[in-house]
């Protein structure tokens, strides 16, 4: 899922950002599959 | 960045958890639960309209005096003469199209016991919660010299508003050559690095418009927020801004608006304009419904944000004590949400989920020119703290495209936000 993989990339330092980065640090891999979850429900 | 799509802070405020059923409902069955909101600011009307969208059986009312909302965040490029005030405004009218009764009275008392609202005019709302998002108050007692009358001769400007204009008609009507002189309080108060962003964008107008003025701070403090990159940006920007922490013998102690001067520990500074940001407390119905404690400020539950002094009241904003919470717009925004939620399930018996939540705080220290500082936020043994290892500040050595790019975030933010809330 695209989220999911922008998110993990934030995180790990793959994906260049300016405040994501920071705050994909704060969360874990099942925050950010409900996150990704989430956001995928959304019309 | 428009309407009603939903976000990553609405997602984080719907939160991650598991839900639990309450032993005991609170309401009968059938019954609409009331659910009143005192202040129509960040916070307030936030909890206001997640309340409706959560629950759309809820009975919600927001009580807010005035019919046009003026927002704090950005103002500060008002008065630096970069943006104008009408780009502040905003109006209730979608808040009440979600189904909200928008009641533009002030809140004269509450009744805690009875779960009662008294309005201005003296109409009583009955409620089964209630949330106060009343802001913060100055504490017209704590400088010597500065009260209400003081400040329209040294505006504080830290509500937005008639408070915000005249500070900027002030330094518009300054001759070159000047001195403005601010005075920054001790912590806690409202959005602490506004206040540098302040002292920034105040510097960038006088660099810009009146070259030969010059720029003091007096700091109750010797340590702030974003301090390296706020202080790499006034040596590189800045030559005419003096900040002056305690240590240097800045602490303010008073002011003397006949002579229009201001004094610190060490000195008294003659001011052409002067901007004092007093110390601050709760909003006044915060104290009078009996949440504020001896500090002046509101302890309260994470989670729930209810508050610790008087069951059944929520406090919410800036009024709020809730650990590690910012008083920004951004965690109030947030925090609102998750309020919202459990208040939704509260009144239904049901047990709040645990969430998480983000705050970012953007400043400006010129139009081109930003950063900010972010954190991730959960509840830890009854108390909400950052999650370590994510948060932090911008990087000290980001290249000026980061910096424009930052800016151009901090505009987004605002846009997203206000349109989420009154848009």
């Amino acid at each position: 899922m695209a989220i999911a993989a922008a998110l993990h990339a934030f995180r790990d330092g793959r994906r260049s950002a300016t405040v994501m980065d920071r705050i994909a640090k704060g969360f874990s891999d099942d925050e950010i599959k409900a996150i990704a979850a989430w956001f995928g429900a959304q019309p | 960045m428009t309407g009603l799509r939903p976000s990553r802070r609405q997602f984080l405020a719907a939160a991650v958890g598991a839900c639990a059923m309450f032993p005991r409902p609170l309401i009968a069955q059938g019954a609409q639960p009331r659910v009143v909101v005192i202040g129509g600011g960040f916070a307030g009307a936030t909890a206001a309209r997640f309340l409706k969208r959560t629950d759309a059986r809820l009975d919600v009312t927001l009580v807010e005096p005035n019919p046009i909302f003026t927002a704090c965040p950005f103002s500060n490029e008002v008065i630096a003469g970069l943006r104008d005030m009408r780009a502040q405004l905003f109006r209730y009218d979608r808040i009440a199209g979600d189904g909200v009764a928008v009641v533009h009275q002030a809140a004269a008392a509450v009744d805690g016991q009875a779960h009662i609202v008294t309005l201005g005019n003296g109409a009583k709302l009955n409620y089964d919660r209630l949330v106060l998002a009343p802001g913060s108050d100055p504490r017209f007692d704590a400088l010597p010299g500065y009260d209400e009358a003081a400040s329209e001769r040294m505006p504080h400007a830290w509500k937005a508003g008639a408070q915000t204009m005249l500070l900027r008609r002030q330094l518009e009507a300054m001759e070159d050559g000047g001195t403005v002189v601010m005075s920054l309080p001790a912590l806690p108060y409202r959005c602490p690095p506004a206040s540098y962003e302040r002292a920034s964008l105040i510097a960038y107008y006088l660099k810009t418009k009146k070259p030969r003025s010059k720029l003091v701070v007096l700091d109750a403090k010797d340590t702030f927020s974003m301090q390296r990159l706020f202080e790499n940006a006034w040596k590189e920007l800045y030559p005419n801004l003096e900040w002056m922490p305690a240590s240097a013998g800045g602490n303010p102690n008073g002011v003397d608006v006949g002579a229009m001067t201001v004094s610190s520990d060490f000195d008294t500074y003659k001011a052409d304009v002067a901007n004092i940001i007093p110390p601050q407390k709760a909003g006044r119905i915060a104290e009078l419904a009996g949440t504020a404690d001896r500090t002046g400020w509101c302890p309260v539950e994470p989670v729930t944000f209810e508050s610790r002094l008087v069951p059944g009241i929520h406090v919410l904003g800036d009024a709020a004590i809730a650990g590690a919470v910012p008083k920004s717009a951004f965690a109030s925004n947030a925090a609102a949400k998750i309020c919202a939620a459990a208040v939704a399930k509260l009144v239904r018996g049901e047990m709040p989920a645990t969430p998480k939540f983000v705050n970012t705080c953007y400043s400006l220290v010129a139009p081109d020119y930003g950063f900010s500082i972010a954190g991730v936020y959960q509840p830890v043994s009854g108390q909400w703290l950052e999650v370590e290892g994510a948060g932090g500040i911008s990087p000290v050595d980001a290249s000026r495209a980061f910096r424009s790019q930052e800016a151009k975030f901090a505009n987004g933010w605002f846009n997203t936000i206000t349109s989420e809330i009154f848009g």
